[in-house]
């Protein structure tokens, strides 16, 4: 499959530090406040680990029975130290996965569990995200400092379940090991072959999963999926307004965008004008556009249309052509130009990543 | 459950309710309550033990014209998946 790849947050060289780090800062935020914070709350509340077992798990800890590794910069250049914290980002993901596991006892909870907890229906139980200024020096310093605080709290808590016994470092180091499997990015795969076999498009718009099981694609167990098409007369576009819904089973980590509050709030109330000024997308008049609020147990992507001129392309050429962000709706997959003037500038498609269910 | 079991079919006017139902689902946003939309899609009972435990009530995609949420302009639409408990049907002449 033309679309797998590793875990390496990155192929190729970067044009926009800035970018990068933002979306460093804006995607720990969110998993330290959105998902490893609130489920050691939600622990704490029901005794299952209190604050008093996490003191003793850090005064017990040396650094010979870490369960994690500790990172190291690999050089000193502004890109390796991009990379180092885009790394490390991806651990701290890996990590809090490992604790989310519903296979480590006493710990049942569903994701409905994950959404109260978080403050999805209820600003009260918020926990507060933090502001990011300063040069981007300073901002990497602070993430450095970051990572490293919040890490030592995951380590901690990991710690803290070992010594309660509701997990065995046999059992956490079995899971730790298949969480650095590889696992393949489907969707470019799935939006060619919609665009070169009709029947196939005909069986994805109407089954959703069913078409991509007979295409042997990985799928979690997320729902039932709906693929919306693009047409001359509709442009689809994808939100949850209320968590951050997201087949990513299919389609690989969510943008940190797509996360963004500004975006949740500005894309159900005027669409065009946040497609135009967040992601350079201009629709002409006679498109509708269709916003479609993920709010339950669908979950959608987009079918981009095909681009013109494309008629000669293999399907593994075709692929190339999609975007993650025209699978939301957020933009349209690249005329083959584009992407040859791309690939001539040195530049190499990012290729998202697919983090554990 | 099948489609036929759900109450509404595509096309069928409803209003949301303003207050969260007395039931068990929480997940309507708040910017759909209190307003008028039409069924797009019937989707039934869905399972989905990875999220929540037990079954809800059948969902619908409610189609929302962007007019009838914000004041913007655009003759665009919003599409947004709510629970049978959480909508009540719209007598034609109650429409506009």
């Amino acid at each position: 499959m033309s679309g797998k790849h590793g875990h390496k947050p990155f192929e190729g060289h970067m044009h926009d530090y800035d970018a990068h780090i933002t979306a460093v800062e804006e995607d720990l935020e969110y998993y330290r406040a959105k998902r490893l914070e609130p489920r050691i709350i939600y622990l704490i509340r029901r005794g299952i680990v209190t604050f008093y077992d996490l003191l003793k798990a850090r005064a017990a800890l040396k650094r010979a029975n870490q369960f994690f590794e500790t990172r190291k910069p690999q050089g000193k250049n502004l890109e390796a130290r991009v990379r180092y914290l885009e790394e490390w980002l991806d651990e701290y993901v890996k990590g809090i996965a490992l604790v989310s596991s519903r296979s480590v006892e006493g710990m049942d909870m569903v994701i409905e569990d994950n959404r109260k907890e978080r403050g999805d229906y209820d600003d009260f139980f918020r926990i507060k995200k933090k502001e990011h200024h300063g040069t981007l020096e300073e901002r990497m310093i602070n993430l450095e400092q970051d990572l490293n605080d919040y890490q030592e709290l995951l380590e901690v808590f990991v710690q803290a379940l070992m010594a309660r016994q509701w997990a065995t470092r046999q059992e956490l180091e079995q899971r730790w090991k298949q969480l650095h499997e590889e696992r393949p990015w489907a969707g470019a795969v799935i939006v060619a072959k919609a665009w070169t076999d009709p029947e196939f498009k005909q069986a994805l718009l109407t089954t959703g999963r069913e078409a991509l099981r007979e295409m042997g694609v990985h799928q979690g167990k997320i729902g039932k999926l709906l693929v919306v098409e693009n047409t001359d007369t509709v442009h689809n576009v994808v939100v949850c307004t209320l968590c951050s819904c997201y087949p990513y089973d299919i389609l690989g980590d969510t943008p940190w965008w797509y996360k963004h509050d500004i975006y949740k709030e500005r894309i159900v109330q005027t669409p065009r004008a946040v497609l135009k000024e967040m992601f350079s997308l201009e629709l002409p008049a006679e498109q509708e556009v269709r916003v479609w609020d993920s709010t339950s147990d669908v979950r959608y992507f987009v079918l981009p249309k095909r681009p013109a001129g494309t008629e000669d392309l293999p399907e593994a050429e075709l692929a190339k052509l999609v975007t993650i962000d025209s699978l939301i709706g957020a933009g349209l997959a690249k005329e083959p130009s584009e992407f040859s003037d791309a690939r001539h500038a040195g530049a190499v498609a990012e290729m998202p990543r697919v983090r554990p269910d | 459950m099948s489609a036929s079991d759900c109450k509404y079919k595509i096309g069928d006017p409803v209003v949301v309710a303003t207050a969260r139902a007395h039931r068990n689902n929480p997940r309507t946003p708040e910017y759909v309550r209190g307003k008028r939309g039409v069924i797009g899609l019937v989707h039934g009972v869905l399972e989905n033990p990875k999220d929540h435990r037990g079954l809800y009530d059948p969902l619908y995609t409610v189609r929302f014209d962007l007019s009838a949420l914000s004041s913007c302009p655009d003759h665009d639409s919003i599409w947004v998946d709510v629970h049978e408990e959480w909508l009540s049907s719209l007598r034609a002449e109650d429409q506009n």
